[in-house]
């Protein structure tokens, strides 16, 4: 049991409290994973050509960044 | 939801309350959406969108942070009102469609955007994505609490005090184990980020100018280019981040919003828009007198500057009230952002994830939440700290990374196996791509040219 199911209510809640809810709304149902999509090979290429540039252009910044503040006059 | 779920059996909350599966998270959220029913079923219609709104108005007006301020006033203090209003609201525009896109993928499949994204995509990327928000958020963060020190120290404030009541604001948030309360304590600090329409007013603008602005984007910057692409992309990465993304899809599951809550959804996202707009283009419009009169602002924002600086044209009451808008805008912030950090790593490590947790329950949400403000706020307080620079510098950090997550994004809202016939319609993912091809230039541009004229190759200053 995940840690998010601990604590289970042992009470007796009015029953229109709970329908207010829908049923997938409840904790136990929204704990269920969603099944994994399959990414084709074009998507996955795609993701990351676009997570090495990204890492690039973070890169440049940081640099940027740290030399900036190296560099200022105190 | 047409989500499949594994295992696919699905129990009725009828079942779920005779075999004892409910949690005291369900009763919390269950008493919630009780009265958004009874608003519906009796036809409640401003009493409906008031149990609604929350997420939309806490992220947009949220992002009006500490360094999204600064940067809006260092865009009229540097450039005037000409070109810089019409494209803060244009940003504002963006965040809109990108904020509606989040809402309405939390609705439908009652996941946060972390939880999706190591669910249907693998934890590789689902790790990648929560790596970058933890980054920019720690940074912005460290940002927000240089806001709340700056602003306090117009009233003569020790730093260590407002960095103080920074950390008491979101201890006390956080305390009532209800999302409701979280959310009601957020909003009504959110209104006074409005105090910066305040300030404009009393700047006493021009209105043909302010028309003629926003009809002819005129008269264009000039001058240094990278400084011209830096307060470009900083005002980019004052209005779409990664961490609004996060936030707003978990704060709509945490709320308990349903598909049939989407329209009430839209209005809540496009009215913080249009709030968080004013505001941001009054920061700017008030801090343009500085450019008006030649006020040199390079440096304001390393003290309690621009409200300083402001002060011989807008009066004491008008500074105060800059000063207060700062404040506000490093406090609110602080809280959702705090919160995005949270949920986010609750959502990754399968922990838990919602302000309807009792404290003792959820101690690793509860102590993230605060722990990240912790962390950031002794950052602030460090002798010497380069406060100016990181400032400067977070807005950026997120304009980099904010492509990745919207990628990831527009696969979800168009996701059909996940959102059926919610999924995105063509034109949106025009405007979405377009979008993310925006925030990337911005980024890009910016990234390359200083550290170009970083590294002493100046062939672009």
């Amino acid at each position: 049991m995940q840690d998010h199911q601990q604590h289970i209510y042992l009470g007796e809640p009015e029953e229109d409290l709970i329908e207010s809810l829908e049923p997938d709304q409840l904790v136990i149902e929204m704990d269920k994973p969603v099944s994994r999509r399959r990414l084709n090979g074009y998507t996955t290429a795609g993701l990351w050509a676009l997570r090495v540039f990204l890492l690039t252009i973070t890169g440049m910044v940081i640099y940027a960044f740290v030399a900036g503040v190296i560099n200022t006059p105190r | 939801m047409a989500v499949k779920t594994e295992p696919s059996e699905k129990a009725s909350s009828a079942e779920a309350t005779a075999e004892g599966l409910l949690t005291p998270e369900d009763l919390t959220r269950s008493g919630d959406r009780r009265r958004v029913l009874e608003a519906r079923h009796r036809g409640r219609r401003f009493g409906l969108l008031w149990l609604l709104v929350g997420p939309g108005l806490l992220v947009l007006l949220g992002e009006n942070d500490g360094p999204s301020m600064l940067s809006y006033a260092a865009s009229g203090a540097t450039y005037g009102i000409g070109f810089f209003l019409p494209f803060i609201a244009v940003t504002f525009v963006a965040a809109v469609v990108v904020q509606e896109m989040a809402m309405r993928v939390g609705a439908v499949t009652h996941r946060g955007y972390g939880e999706l994204i190591f669910q249907r995509f693998g934890g590789f990327w689902g790790w990648l994505s929560v790596v970058d928000l933890l980054g920019t958020n720690l940074v912005t963060l460290v940002t927000e609490f240089i806001a709340i020190r700056v602003g306090m120290s117009f009233f003569g404030v020790p730093a260590p005090l407002a960095v103080g009541g920074g950390l008491v604001l979101v201890a006390f948030s956080i305390a009532g184990g209800r999302y409701w309360r979280w959310e009601r304590i957020a909003l009504g600090l959110a209104v006074f980020n409005l105090l910066f329409v305040v300030v404009a007013v009393m700047s006493r603008p021009d209105p043909a100018a302010l028309a003629h602005a926003f009809a002819t984007w005129t008269p264009l910057p000039n001058g240094s280019l990278q400084l011209f692409l830096l307060v470009l992309a900083s005002n980019v990465g004052a209005t779409v981040t990664p961490w609004m993304v996060f936030f707003q899809q978990s704060a709509v599951v945490d709320k308990g919003m349903t598909p049939k809550d989407i329209p009430q959804a839209r209005i809540d996202t496009v009215l913080g828009g249009l709030l968080a707009a004013a505001a941001g283009c009054g920061a700017l419009v008030a801090a343009s007198v500085l450019f008006v009169h030649h006020v040199d602002t390079s440096q304001l924002q390393a003290g309690t500057g621009f409200a300083q600086a402001l002060q011989p044209f807008i009066g004491y009451p008008g500074a105060a009230i800059f000063s207060l808008g700062l404040v506000e805008a490093g406090a609110l912030a602080i809280m959702t952002i705090s919160a995005s950090t949270a949920y986010a790593l609750g959502e990754a490590v399968k922990g838990p994830h919602s302000f309807n947790r009792k404290l003792g329950d959820a101690k690793s949400f509860y102590g993230i939440n605060l722990g990240a403000a912790v962390v950031a706020a002794a950052v602030v307080l460090i002798p010497g700290a380069p406060l100016l620079s990181i400032t400067l510098n977070a807005n950026l950090l997120a304009t980099v990374l904010m492509p990745a997550a919207l990628v990831f994004l527009i696969m979800l809202a168009n996701d059909r196996e996940l959102m059926g016939p919610r999924s995105n319609p063509g034109w949106l993912n025009w405007i979405g791509i377009a979008v993310a091809v925006l925030v990337g230039l911005a980024g890009t541009s910016y990234a390359v040219v200083a550290f170009f004229n970083t590294v002493g190759w100046h062939f672009l200053s």
